[in-house]
């Protein structure tokens, strides 16, 4: 008899562990990865690639199904509103009891919201973190410390080039014998076209450095930055679930009180038997009237 | 037996070897390296008249300064930083022989020798002898 209560026990156990598993897989997820490719990307890229990853996510799909169910959830209880304080008597009650049912969809919903919303800045958030553990680690790829001696001569190697460019050219082709190489010539004819692109890509709004507070800053205090802002984030939503559990309370005391309002009206509209006073009942005992 | 499947080894290792060294691909920086190679043997040639030395190093020299263009124009230079890339930007005369010698108003022999530690002066100090 033992044995086969605990099979039950055991048997209920495992079909709820089961159904949280379920519950679990089929959670919408969000789950980016810190790929070299967002490693590499320039700092003023990053979160619009972020959020380009969640918007393709399950999460937010979930997020924007969950918005659409509010809007309407949110419009009809304005209008259930209206109803239950235009109503009198007991369609006064039922139209209070529709909107207490309304309020607490709306309760739920604006919770699931929460909880959807939750999981994204925390994802978010450990993203950000691994995303700045591994630069600090491994070194922003543009501005690797070690390669700024070489990109220095490079550049100052460049500068000499360019300054003797027309020298090299006079004392090669002023002779007359000597023709302009192919190479030179088309690639005057390129050289315009690619300054111009160059000049255009350096402007780009997309290629612009970050900036905070008006002030460029490099990849590792722009990711410290999305951090922070993460964590500001996740306290907003605390004090969001706070407001949201005192309306929660609030649903509950109109529910107590429109239950207790209508036992009131049953029990008057029942009628309780008058019980007199016990010491009017003393002449049934005493034999006197 | 033995012998004859040894030198097959040795034929398909060195057909191999071929084959790979015909399919790597050469860089900017390395194909200035191979005309500026070549430039200073055809400098320093004594099998060659003044004359021939002449046109094929004017030759060689033109050629040059279109890979040196090519080479500090090139964004895959620009973003290289490989061993071939430190070595060639840490000595601009040597690297760039042509450009450098012209600005300097110098044959490109002699900076070549200057570069590399071979100046008149040592010359004239040096000595015969057994080492």
């Amino acid at each position: 008899m033992n044995a086969a209560r605990v099979l039950a026990v055991l048997a209920l156990l495992s079909a709820s562990v089961v159904a949280v598993g379920q519950a679990r897989a089929q959670e919408p997820v969000w789950r980016p990865a810190v790929s070299e490719r967002l490693v590499r990307l320039p700092a003023g890229y990053l979160e619009k690639a972020v959020e380009q990853d969640f918007r393709d996510s399950g999460l937010a799909a979930a997020l924007e199904a969950n918005g659409a169910q509010l809007v309407g959830q949110t419009a009809g209880l304005g209008d259930l509103q209206a109803a239950a304080e235009a109503a009198e008597g007991a369609v006064a009650e039922e139209a209070q009891h529709q909107f207490l049912i309304a309020k607490q969809d709306y309760l739920r919903l604006m919770g699931h919201r929460h909880d959807l919303e939750r999981r994204r800045i925390e994802t978010q958030r450990t993203l950000y973190e691994r995303l700045l553990g591994r630069v600090e680690r491994v070194g922003d790829p543009g501005d690797d410390p070690t390669l700024a001696p070489l990109a220095e001569k490079r550049s100052a190697a460049l500068a000499r080039f360019e300054n003797s460019v027309d020298k090299v050219d006079m004392a090669l082709f002023a002779r007359g014998g000597a023709e302009e190489s192919r190479y030179s010539a088309e690639y005057r004819k390129h050289a315009a076209a690619i300054e111009g692109l160059v000049d255009a890509i350096n402007a780009h709004p997309m290629n612009t450095a970050p900036e905070i507070d008006g002030e460029t800053v490099g990849k590792v205090e722009y990711l410290r930055h999305l951090i922070a802002q993460a964590e500001t984030e996740a306290a907003l939503l605390d004090q969001r679930e706070l407001v949201l559990a005192y309306m929660a309370k609030l649903v509950a005391l109109d529910a107590l009180a429109l239950a207790d309002r209508a036992a009131a009206r049953e029990a008057e509209d029942r009628g309780w038997p008058e019980i007199r006073d016990v010491t009017e009942a003393v002449g049934f005992f005493t034999g006197r009237p | 037996m033995h012998r004859w499947m040894l030198m097959c080894a040795v034929a398909t290792a060195a057909l191999a070897g071929s084959f790979l060294a015909e399919t790597a691909v050469a860089g900017p920086l390395e194909n200035l390296e191979r005309e500026r190679a070549r430039l200073v043997l055809t400098l320093l040639d004594p099998a060659i008249d003044a004359d021939t030395r002449h046109t094929e190093t004017d030759r060689a020299r033109r050629r040059l300064v279109d890979l040196e263009r090519v080479a500090l124009r090139d964004p895959a230079v620009r973003g290289d930083t490989g061993p071939v890339a430190r070595r060639a930007f840490a000595d601009y005369d040597l690297t760039f022989l042509a450009h450098a010698s012209i600005e300097k108003g110098v044959m490109p022999l002699d900076l070549w020798l200057e570069r590399v530690g071979v100046t008149t002066a040592r010359l004239m100090a040096a000595r015969v002898g057994r080492r």
